[in-house]
């Protein structure tokens, strides 16, 4: 168990640059992921912290022992990190057992705490001896996990670890890695694209854009309180209106709403959540709206609105049921704070 | 190993170069030349043409249609491979002295290299997507219409391919067309070198050998074109309906009999025949087992060096893809377009001249073997090495495993498999090898094939019988191997 810092990290490949100056500060124990588009250069920050590329510049260190920096370079093999790649990566030469084991020193490549493996990551003792290919998605993921937590490595780096399971598997195997980690009270560093994984998974979020952080925070305020409507867009449905505010009261589109004591004032953005938004039937008083399009989710419903008079187009999700017909007329109301943006541009 | 393979190729360069314009052209310009370069275009063209017809006629009516006993057919129209081409014109000659010149030499040519079109067509035809043929009938195309215009453009890889591999076997075959009196320029370079030892006109014909390989090779990179052939969309390929070939059955039945029997039954028929009957059928056991051990132990140690050979070049191929990783790689395939007769007389001249030690020694053989074969081992190595991505390497490095632990854990095993069929292969080439055996091989030795060949060409059909039959036996694991190799690709 380690923390791991992360000062300035940059990388290039050949012309195009993938890191510019990256910093990020993961407590020990702690579960991180970093969150962004494809592209954004996150395996490439996750391949530099675990060795596999030497960065332009900046340090990585793990607790106070500095493994890339200042003309210091640790290889991969002494840095104990497990590293569970996106497809697994079990090797097929070998089967689940000797897989766990690949990491142990000879005398310990044998015994019954491997089985111990396979039970912390809920596995039964049975599939010890089957081959990588006669294993499920979703059982190739956790003995990939088994294998790199067994030689007790300070750090984990997931790459992507679920996105080659279908969508009911992925769930599943990232709350059971999730809890392996947390009862091993190893720290962690996931890698994803999935902004539901990221948020529901890890104790903090890093929103990697453009080769940088944008926000480093906890879930929830990442989710309520993103620092600009990037991540705001980036982290979940979102309708941004422009604004104008006066005190507490925010005058858009959606009518005159609240927000928490802060210092922007005049023109700027809203942030308003799909959930905040509701349909409140056709009393009058709240904002009009003609109901374009339903997608019904069977636990939800999304449904696209396009404000009257010739408003933009916000979505509301709602309960399953009180489903509005397409091209009704609706009246909307939006429920709790909103967040507010400053017009940078 | 790519500066090495570049030895042959670089001797004819240099050599051109040396004698001079002047001189090469009065060598060239002989009635002589005329009827060589016409004999070996004919025989190259028409072979080829005849191969793609029955390469591709097999291939549909194994795979395509509902004709009985396919997988026996399979085995059967793959099996000619195990058997060298000249104990199949020694078969037909024994028998008969009409297969003597063109018609025969085509025929007998073609009956033992038909397959190299066969499986690759075979292979590719089980590969292809289904839907594309339904796509075709949905829009209006017949079975016919659909077969040239969507299944035949799909095919065009593998048939060009085989049909390459056809010339260049066609282009270099000694043994076969020696022995149906049919001569071409690999058979002259043979009778130069062996009348005037390393004269001046077998080192040019040897030139103009090479620069026919060239245009076979460039004429199938620029008949193959640019186009992407792979399968777009995600998702297995469903399995193929098969045609019903009805009232057709029986005669379809009867063509691949006819076919196996000219390209099997006749060379093992007529073997058989002298073994029992005879006159000169002698079992020297003592001959015959040294014969048969050497082959044996040049096969095995030619496949474990060109192996080792591979192994770097594949290296540099799969894991630092880029111009010189690929120059490296191409530059060995060189050694599989050239004749083994180039090959031999480039060594033997570059030997005497700079290495004099090495000559007449296994070593110089063992080199020429490597330099044929390397690409059939890199073709092994690089499938193999592929099965060992750069992730598994970094996940072995992130569970403490350093560079050497690595490969002895985690690589070599995975490339085993792979590396052992490229050893197996380069085993059969070696196992059958003639012509630059004959010029190579020290003095006193004999392998199945040289032993073999003294017999036949001194008219001892009988006394040359047990050499084929045990050169046949030593080579069939590894034609086993192939067919079970060209399976599997299709399957994975």
């Amino acid at each position: 168990m380690t923390s791991l810092s992360v000062k300035g990290i940059s990388k290039s490949f050949g012309a195009a640059t993938v890191l510019t100056g990256v910093d990020l500060e993961v407590a020990s124990g702690d579960i991180s992921a970093i969150l962004g588009p494809s592209g954004c250069g996150k395996t490439t920050l996750l391949r530099i912290i675990a060795g596999f590329l030497r960065p332009d510049g900046g340090t990585v260190s793990f607790g106070d022992r500095t493994v890339v920096g200042d003309g210091h370079f640790e290889s991969p093999q002494k840095r104990h990190v497990g590293y569970v790649p996106q497809e697994g990566a079990l090797f097929p030469h070998l089967d689940v057992l000797s897989n766990i084991a690949f990491g142990l020193p000879r005398a310990q490549r044998r015994g019954a705490h491997l089985t111990g493996m396979l039970d912390l990551v809920e596995l039964p003792a049975a599939i010890a001896g089957r081959y990588p290919h006669e294993l499920s998605g979703g059982q190739q993921q956790r003995v990939a996990l088994a294998r790199a937590l067994a030689p007790n490595p300070a750090l984990v780096l997931l790459d992507e670890p679920f996105s080659s399971l279908d969508a009911g598997l992925r769930e599943s195997t990232g709350r059971a890695v999730a809890r392996v980690l947390r009862t091993a009270g190893t720290t962690a560093v996931l890698v994803t694209h999935d902004q539901g994984e990221a948020l529901s998974l890890a104790d903090h979020v890093a929103v990697m854009r453009d080769g940088g952080i944008a926000q480093f925070a906890t879930p929830t305020e990442i989710y309520l309180s993103p620092v600009d409507p990037g991540v705001a867009a980036f982290v979940g449905g979102a309708a941004i209106l422009p604004a104008f505010i006066d005190g507490t009261s925010v005058r858009c589109a959606l009518g005159t709403l609240t927000v928490e004591p802060q210092h922007i004032r005049g023109e700027a953005f809203v942030l308003v959540r799909p959930e905040q938004i509701a349909i409140v039937g056709s009393k009058t008083g709240g904002v009009g709206a003609r109901v374009c399009d339903v997608s019904y989710y069977g636990h939800d419903t999304a449904v696209h609105l396009d404000l009257l008079p010739g408003g933009p187009e916000v979505v509301a999700r709602i309960a399953g049921r009180d489903v509005p017909d397409r091209g009704a007329f609706v009246t909307l109301e939006v429920r709790g704070p909103v967040t507010v943006f400053a017009q940078t541009r | 190993m790519a500066v090495l393979t570049l030895i042959p190729i670089g001797f004819v360069v240099v050599y051109t170069v040396i004698i001079g314009p002047g001189e090469a052209w009065g060598l060239l310009i002989r009635p002589r030349v005329g009827e060589l370069l016409f004999n070996t275009a004919r025989l190259v063209i028409a072979g080829c043409l005849l191969s793609i017809a029955l390469g591709l006629a097999c291939a549909w009516l194994i795979e395509r249609t509902d004709v009985p006993f396919r997988r026996l057919w399979h085995v059967l129209l793959a099996a000619p491979l195990a058997v060298p081409a000249f104990v199949n014109s020694y078969g037909w000659v024994s028998l008969t002295h009409s297969v003597e010149g063109f018609g025969g030499a085509v025929m007998i040519v073609t009956l033992s290299y038909f397959p190299l079109v066969y499986l690759p067509v075979a292979a590719a035809l089980r590969g292809l997507d289904p839907a594309l043929e339904e796509a075709s009938y949905s829009l209006d195309n017949n079975a016919w219409q659909t077969f040239w215009r969507v299944v035949v453009p799909q095919l065009r890889p593998a048939i060009l391919g085989g049909a390459l591999l056809v010339g260049l076997h066609m282009l270099a075959e000694f043994g076969a067309l020696q022995m149906l009196r049919f001569p071409t320029f690999t058979t002259a370079i043979y009778d130069q070198y062996s009348s005037s030892f390393n004269g001046p006109a077998a080192n040019i014909f040897a030139s103009v050998l090479v620069l026919c390989c060239l245009v076979l090779l460039l004429g199938e990179l620029k008949l193959r074109g640019h186009g992407q052939l792979s399968r777009v969309g995600r998702g297995a390929a469903r399995a193929m309906s098969r045609h019903r070939l009805g009232t057709v059955t029986g005669p379809s039945l009867l063509g691949l009999a006819v076919l196996v029997t000219l390209a099997l039954g006749v060379p093992l028929g007529s073997l058989v025949r002298w073994l029992i009957v005879g006159s000169s059928t002698a079992f020297p056991l003592g001959e015959l087992g040294t014969a048969a051990a050497t082959s044996l132990l040049l096969g095995a140690t030619a496949a474990v060096l060109t192996t080792v050979f591979a192994l770097p070049v594949a290296w540099l191929a799969v894991r630092y893809r880029g111009v010189a990783g690929n120059a490296v790689e191409r530059s060995t395939y060189i050694g599989n377009a050239l004749p083994g007769i180039v090959v031999a007389l480039a060594l033997v001249t570059v030997s005497i001249h700079v290495v004099r030690p090495v000559y007449q020694t296994y070593v110089l053989l063992l080199l020429a073997y490597s330099i044929m074969f390397l690409p059939r081992a890199v073709v092994s190595a690089r499938a193999a090495l592929e099965q060992a991505p750069p992730l598994l390497d970094d996940v072995a490095h992130s569970l403490g495993a350093g560079t050497i632990a690595t490969a002895r854990r985690v690589t070599l095993p995975l490339m085993i498999p792979g590396l052992g069929a490229g050893g197996a292969l380069v085993f059969l080439a070696v196992a059958t090898e003639l012509t630059a055996t004959l010029l190579l091989a020290p003095i006193g030795t004999t392998t199945l094939a040289t032993g073999f060949w003294s017999n036949s060409s001194s008219l001892a059909y009988g006394a040359a019988a047990p050499y084929a039959l045990l050169m046949i036996l030593i080579s069939m694991p590894a034609t086993y191997l192939l067919s079970r190799n060209v399976k599997g690709s299709v399957a994975s």
